[in-house]
């Protein structure tokens, strides 16, 4: 084959431009860390980032979205152990009001009876936020006496938190069911007939009131046991979620980030190939007949 | 004369001698041009001289210098610097239209993450006036980022019909020039001039054109230069057929009124304009529009805190959707986050909760995928044919250089040979002298020494 110097020149210009070429995207790829520039790159690695992308914004919006569930089961928790106690309490001074004590004992029993009704109406009606921890979606009080009968002003509405994909959670108990008012036997009327009972000296109506209370704990035991439920469920999405984020941002890395140690040799042989071939350029293009005429 | 007739045999060397010796010197100084071909000295014996005693050479003609190219070799770089030039230019261009979108990091995916997480964060406080706001200004950004790509795309629909119309322009410039040269050349034959400058020339314009325009190019008998596209000729010895571009189709016709199939950078013009680009509108398009008419239609079906019915989220002017995309909402009251009506409970946040569910509905693409996929699929066909382009142009550019290479290998300079040809015509120039030197004597001989017998 004829070969010109020109010919020659060009080809080897190539050549050097080439190692060169490479060696730079090498080391651009060390410099910015990323494999993944653009989606030209590798449009289904690209597309399979773009999509653990978005799936890692939605678990970490779980995990906001089961925090915040989380905060406001923990809150009406509390708040429903609060009111165990309370209707304990009552039920120990019942017991007591039932025995044979005094008339004036009696009325101190009563008086004592009223403020626990009263504490548990403030915490049936307490908020968060602006939000009643037992109103549904209303914003209003939960409890009301109207018209001289207790009433349960919230609502029924369901507030839900998506804890998962497709993992949605009731972070709420009503009022109706939780206090009573749904089963026809609020613990705001028992406590009220108890303390007319007292009062009354009715010893037979205070009995029945101490079987109404062992009703009533019933209830808001069983609203506590829902939110206890609740919660687990919440609290498994949580650790599930994380786990994912974890194993998302994992893949995410590998796709989108260079393997840094492989990335090194990769430059290192470049350089040598690029050395390697400008020195055979400065070595061939030197010589020429013209050396070896005189 | 007879007997002068060898004096003239070696000044016919002695004068083939010093054109070869012209010619390498001349090769020599165009060694490192790229577009000179290397000549070479044609040599002819003359007609021999017949002596009694048989036939004899009587020297060598210089015949003409001409140059050493292969039509071949032409054919080939022509051929491939086509396809260089249509592959260059559509990877350019795509790789430009890509780039314009700003993924992954700041384009439309990003913004929909930041409306997904705003109607979540809506859903955790539906009556928080702030929570409503954001989720206005997340549709806003949305809607922003898509308005920008469309907008940046139609910049760069105009900006390449400006290139490609101004292309065309260049074409038909250098169609004139080749024209020119053609008319130089045929009067260079004409008249015995050389005409080998000229045809480098034309040959390096020849290659531009091949480049820019895909021409096909056939020399005719009398040496002129005819190029075509399509069959149709568009110079035809000194006759030039200017090409036309026509900016609402992209179309490039005759001077006779056909629409022509062009090749080179034209081609990749025309095809990003009339192909690429609107698919990735298309595509664009409809992923605005089924945004919308999802993100509305659930936004219907909640109500206000003032017990009405949502309005529309996003308004768009159907056929260019993805420029047009609107907020149509613009204050926090008229969000739609609850699920249930007359009267609407301040914390009921269904609806947000339904809205930030279409995330995973298979709303897009005539409800056979959601809208983040449907909106990555919009991204991997921009990347894909992206990719495509420039791999094509990689893989071209071996084939171009490989073609470009060989040809430069047949039709440039080798010092080296050059060098051999020096001594070769040098050492002929003195072995024709040498020759006269011996002619010379022996006519001394003749003259000086004849009748001297016994002296």
């Amino acid at each position: 084959m004829r070969v010109t110097h020109l010919g020659a020149h060009q080809a080897a210009l190539e050549r050097l431009g080439s190692r060169l070429s490479e060696y730079t995207a090498t080391q651009d790829r060390l410099s910015t860390g990323k494999k993944l520039t653009r989606s030209s790159d590798d449009p289904i690695g690209m597309n399979r980032a773009l999509e653990l992308r978005a799936t890692l914004a939605a678990r970490q919006q779980e995990t906001r979205n089961a925090d915040d569930g989380k905060m406001w089961l923990d809150l009406a928790d509390t708040t429903l152990q609060d009111v165990v106690t309370q209707i304990q309490r009552a039920r120990e001074l019942a017991v007591r009001g039932s025995t044979s004590v005094g008339p004036q004992e009696r009325e101190a029993i009563a008086l004592e009876v009223s403020h626990l009704r009263d504490d548990i109406v403030s915490l049936a009606n307490a908020k968060h936020q602006g939000r009643g921890l037992f109103s549904g979606f209303s914003s209003g009080d939960a409890v009301q006496k109207i018209a001289g009968n207790w009433t349960y002003t919230g609502d029924t509405g369901q507030i839900n938190r998506r804890v998962g994909e497709n993992e949605v959670v009731t972070v709420n108990v009503t009022g109706d069911v939780a206090l009573g008012f749904s089963a026809g036997d609020d613990i705001f009327t028992v406590l009220d007939n108890l303390e007319a009972s007292l009062y009354a000296n009715d010893t037979t109506g205070i009995e029945t009131s101490i079987a109404d209370l062992d009703s009533s704990l019933d209830t808001v035991l069983g609203g506590l046991g829902t939110i206890g439920a609740r919660t687990n469920q919440v609290e498994a999405a949580l650790g599930r979620t994380q786990h994912d984020i974890q194993s998302i941002t994992d893949q995410l890395s590998s796709i989108e980030d260079v393997d840094i140690a492989e990335a090194v040799m990769d430059l290192q042989l470049q350089k040598t190939a690029y050395e390697a071939a400008l020195a055979a350029f400065s070595q061939s293009s030197r010589t020429s007949l013209l050396d070896f005429l005189y | 004369m007879s007997d002068f007739i060898s004096l003239y045999t070696a000044f016919s060397g002695l004068t083939a001698a010093q054109a070869g010796i012209d010619t390498a010197s001349n090769n020599v100084a165009n060694a490192s041009n790229p577009g000179y071909t290397r000549q070479q000295v044609d040599l002819v014996s003359r007609d021999p001289y017949y002596r009694r005693y048989g036939v004899v050479g009587q020297g060598v003609d210089v015949a003409g210098i001409t140059r050493a190219r292969v039509a071949g070799l032409d054919a080939q770089v022509r051929l491939s610097s086509s396809a260089q030039g249509r592959l260059d230019t559509l990877a350019d261009l795509l790789a430009g239209t890509e780039s314009v979108m700003g993924e992954p990091n700041s384009g439309i995916t990003s913004s929909m993450t930041g409306l997904w997480s705003a109607l979540d964060e809506l859903q955790l406080d539906p009556p928080n006036a702030s929570a409503r706001q954001h989720v206005i200004s997340a549709l806003g950004d949305v809607a922003r980022t898509i308005n920008s790509v469309s907008d940046k795309w139609k910049i760069e629909e105009t900006t390449a019909s400006d290139s490609l119309s101004s292309y065309v322009d260049k074409t038909n410039d250098m169609l004139r020039d080749l024209a020119d040269l053609n008319k130089q050349i045929l009067n260079a034959g004409a008249f015995r001039g050389d005409p080998n400058a000229l045809l480098d020339q034309r040959d390096d314009l020849l290659d531009k054109l091949a480049g820019l325009a895909g021409v096909s190019v056939t020399i005719a008998d009398n040496g002129a230069a005819r190029v075509s596209l399509n069959g149709l000729a568009l110079v035809s010895d000194t006759v030039v057929s200017p090409l036309s571009y026509n900016e609402t189709t992209h179309e490039i016709s005759h001077s006779s009124g056909a629409v022509v199939k062009a090749g080179g950078d034209l081609a990749g013009y025309q095809s990003y304009l009339q192909t690429e680009l609107p698919r990735f509108v298309d595509a664009l398009n409809s992923f605005a529009k089924d945004l919308a008419n999802t993100l509305n239609a659930q936004h219907a079906a909640g109500y206000t805190p003032d017990g009405s019915s949502g309005g529309d989220l996003l308004g768009f002017a159907v056929g260019d959707e993805a420029a047009t995309l609107t907020v149509a909402v613009s204050n926090a009251s008229e969000i739609a986050a609850a699920g249930s009506g007359a009267p609407v409970a301040d914390y009921d946040g269904l609806n947000a909760e339904a809205l930030s569910q279409l995330r995973q509905t298979l709303s897009a693409a005539g409800g056979t995928t959601n809208l983040d996929d449907s909106l990555r699929d919009v991204i991997s066909l921009v990347g894909e044919m992206t990719a495509a382009a420039a791999t094509g142009a990689r893989s071209q550019a071996a084939l171009t250089s490989a073609a470009e290479n060989s040809r430069m290998q047949a039709h440039g300079v080798s010092i080296d040979e050059e060098m051999v040809n020096l001594i070769t015509y040098q050492r002929a120039y003195e072995a024709a002298a040498r020759v006269m030197t011996a002619v010379d004597q022996n006519l001394d001989t003749l003259i000086n020494r004849t009748g001297m017998v016994g002296r």
